[in-house]
């Protein structure tokens, strides 16, 4: 299980794509946060955070994630995630970030729907 | 993902020696093992292993007495197919002029060469042989 | 006024006022009131500091910075009328700022209301951080609610260990974590996650947990996985955090993980329960298969091969054994010598060492070979040197296989044969005299590059072969006789004209009569070969 986390970015007309893998603790967090803010600064207001790559998550990395999409509902951007493990897209749903964020099985589904938004 | 991705591979240098096809054989286990293969099909493949590191031994004549072996595990979400491929850098043989053995043939070390590739072809699903003056190559593939 | 060198706490300096959750109003009004107090106290800029367990965030500030960590000399600072609120100030043209109306440093109406807006942004952001942990309860609750269920339906204990590990570590939001199981005394890991952990220990009467259990963890949290008092494993987690770093475990934290190892205590128990229950199948199982490889691989029936009467005979001592004989006729068309030859028969007896299931499965792996090469690389010492190298790269190295392979030429009579270390065949010629096949080199398996020697019989008509394992020769009597060559060449010689299944139900009865009731010893194989005399 790999402790520090791996981000790649995918940057598409319109809509970019952050893939994790590994942890999203504190520092995990603050990496997606980093990658997120730097693709606001380009311009992008449509960003998905595909969790394939990854198994757990903990409060604090919660906690960012939901700073991130404030962050983004503030300047009227849109934030996704999609291929959550059942356990994490539980825990998403009680912490309330499916209020504020899309969650999506699959990847086709989150893109489809954040290009629609 | 399709159903020929590569899931694993393990390749293997091994000097020409009694021992060399003891390793290959072990490898060959472990890898077929791996991809939990059934017993039987594990049997057969070690068995095809061994023989074509006896024949490289035998009759490659191959100047650095070495012999390359990798082990493939192809498939898609489950292990599908191991693929082998033991490859030497001697003198070869032409095996399209290698003509199913008959007891008309001389018994030649080419023709004994034949012997082992029967062997080996009946033991998995798909093997191509490629060899000219710059070596032998066998690659061999078996479904789990 | 307050010196510089009044003393703060340096860690307290650190912390700001978190801006985060506090866009908007509250920040608008924080900041129109530091605009002000500068305005009013001559002070070229100045800053907020908060003394805030969670604060993180932009700094708030007004004027002239940038803002120290700590008071320097070119600052001074004034505390607000709220704990842990203090103000940074850098001195105007004038020098220090003026005091306050209505008070001395920090009690006039602009540091009171500085002190409300404080207040109130530092309530709002506890207020969300307490419902963030109120519905992260919910989260733990679904979590032991899902180990729970796992009991039911995850058996796989790595899948199961794996899981548990994985809530334990991200509930307490911990950066690690290891599982340990105790076998043996010793507790071995059995899942890790984010770093590395010590891959086993003994476990010592007070079951402590050594202190390196997670090498670089500064702060470990370590329970016992425990059924009543009988503990079971170790479910360690280290290095708890939080937004500005690692810092040690709570008592809540040891009753959370508490409550995980007792749900895992259970489902552990009962995967490995369940897999010793799957081995034991496995295990029964695999007798069975083998019994079958055996029953399969043995020839059923004998080959016809004309002017010859041949028999075989097999009884394991176990359910399976390690003998094994074979019939192999070899015709014209499958042969690789140069010559026509006719039809040629190959036999093989072997004794594999040991008994019961790896034994049998090391029978089938000869037995295939035995087939696969007979006939294809012509009959020799080669085929057993090929023999040798098969059996050698298949099995254990401590296994080996004594065998007694030989070909027919039906035709001519002659019997060529390799002994490799089995007891010697025997031969009763037709006037009774009495030949053996020696062995002509070591037992397959055993060594790399052991060659052998061939032998070479002419049987004429009425000759009669025999094979045999050492279960017939060494079955022991009460008094601990063996049954030896000598008895087994004396009833060949009175049988020598019988029906061979005659011979060999009276070899049976020999052996039988002279254990006298006990329990077979070692697998019995017997082959009998004779050219049938001429008519």
């Amino acid at each position: 299980m790999t402790e520090t986390l791996k981000l790649r970015v995918e940057r598409r007309d319109g809509l970019a794509i952050i893939y994790t893998e590994g942890y999203i603790n504190n520092q995990g967090g603050e990496q997606i946060a980093s990658a997120a803010y730097e693709l606001l600064e380009e311009g992008y207001k449509r960003i998905l955070l595909n969790l394939v790559g990854t198994k757990i998550v903990n409060s604090i990395g919660i906690s960012i994630l939901i700073e991130i999409i404030e962050k983004m509902l503030a300047i009227d951007g849109r934030l996704a995630f999609c291929c959550l493990t059942p356990t994490i897209h539980k825990t998403f749903h009680i912490m309330g970030l499916a209020q504020y964020a899309g969650i999506y099985d699959d990847e086709a589904a989150a893109v489809e729907a954040l290009a629609a938004a | 993902m399709n159903g020929d991705d590569v899931i694993r591979e393990i390749s293997l240098t091994l000097q020409m020696g009694p021992e060399m096809e003891i390793a290959a054989s072990r490898a060959a286990t472990s890898v077929a093992e791996s991809m939990r293969m059934s017993a039987d099909k594990i049997d057969e493949v070690r068995m095809a292993v061994v023989e074509a590191c006896i024949n490289a031994i035998e009759h490659s004549q191959a100047p650095d007495q070495t012999v390359y072996l990798s082990f493939v595990v192809l498939g898609g979400r489950e292990p599908d197919r191991l693929e082998i491929t033991v490859r030497d850098s001697g003198v070869g043989f032409s095996p399209d002029e290698l003509k199913e053995p008959r007891i008309e043939d001389k018994l030649t070390s080419e023709r004994k060469r034949g012997w082992g590739l029967k062997i080996i072809r009946g033991l998995m699903d798909d093997v191509d042989v490629r060899s000219s003056s710059n070596g032998t190559t066998i690659v061999m593939s078996k479904a789990r | 006024m307050v010196s510089a060198s009044e003393q703060i706490e340096a860690g307290s300096w650190r912390r700001l006022l978190p801006l985060t959750d506090g866009e908007g109003e509250e920040h608008a009004l924080l900041s129109s009131l530091l605009d002000l107090w500068c305005r009013e106290r001559g002070a070229r800029g100045a800053a907020l500091y908060l003394d805030d367990d969670d604060a993180s965030g932009a700094e708030l500030s007004s004027g002239e910075g940038p803002f120290p960590a700590g008071p320097d000399a070119t600052a001074g600072f004034e505390r607000l009328p709220l704990p842990g609120a203090v103000l940074l100030w850098r001195p105007g043209e004038a020098g220090a700022p003026r005091t306050e109306e209505g008070g001395g440093e920090g009690e006039g109406p602009l540091s009171l209301l500085l002190a409300l807006a404080v207040s109130n942004c530092r309530l709002l952001g506890r207020l969300k951080r307490q419902s963030f942990q109120a519905k992260y309860r919910g989260v733990e609750l679904e979590a032991l609610y899902d180990v729970g269920l796992a009991i039911a339906s995850t058996l796989d204990l790595d899948l199961l260990a794996e899981d548990i590990l994985l809530r334990a570590v991200s509930l307490l939001d911990a950066r690690r974590g290891a599982l340990y199981l105790l076998s043996g005394g010793v507790y071995r890991l059995q899942s890790q996650l984010g770093g590395e952990a010590l891959e086993s220990f003994p476990a010592t009467a007070a079951h402590e947990t050594p202190s390196g259990l997670l090498p670089g963890a500064e702060h470990l949290l370590a329970v016992p996985i425990a059924i009543e008092d009988d503990r079971r494993g170790i479910l360690a987690v280290g290095d708890k955090e939080s937004r500005s770093g690692v810092g040690p475990f709570s008592p809540e934290d040891r009753r959370t993980l508490s409550l995980f190892a007792n749900q895992a205590a259970i489902a552990l128990e009962n995967a490995r329960l369940h897999r010793e229950a799957l081995e034991k199948e496995r295990y029964e199982r695999d007798l069975q298969l083998a019994a079958e490889i055996q029953r399969q691989i043995l020839p059923k029936g004998v080959p016809s091969v004309p002017g010859y009467e041949i028999a075989g005979w097999n009884r394991p001592a176990r359910e399976v054994g390690g003998d094994f004989y074979d019939l192999v006729p070899v015709p014209p068309e499958e042969q690789s010598g140069e010559n026509d030859r006719g039809l040629l028969l190959g036999l093989a007896l072997a004794d594999v060492s040991g008994k019961g299931v790896p034994a049998a499965l090391m029978v089938s792996t000869l037995h295939s070979a035995i087939r696969l090469l007979f006939g294809r690389i012509g009959f020799g010492p080669r085929l057993v040197e090929r023999l040798n190298r098969h059996i050698l790269a298949s099995s254990a190295p401590n296994k080996f296989i004594t065998l007694l392979v030989g070909e027919l030429d039906a035709a001519s009579g002659r019997f060529t044969y390799v002994n490799a270390g089995h007891n010697p065949g025997l031969v009763i010629r037709a006037d009774s005299h009495l030949e053996r096949l020696p062995p002509g080199g070591l037992p397959v398996g055993l060594l790399p590059g052991s060659s052998y020697r061939s032998g070479v019989l002419d049987l004429a008509p009425g000759d009669l072969l025999c094979l045999y394992s050492d279960g017939i020769t060494e079955c022991a009597s009460r008094a601990e006789e063996e049954f030896g060559e000598g008895r087994l060449v004396a009833l060949l010689r009175a049988a020598a004209d019988r029906p061979l299944p005659e011979i060999v139900r009276a070899v049976e009865e020999a052996t039988d009569d002279f254990a006298a009731g006990q329990p077979q010893g070692d697998d019995q194989t017997i082959v009998l070969l004779r050219r049938s005399a001429e008519a």
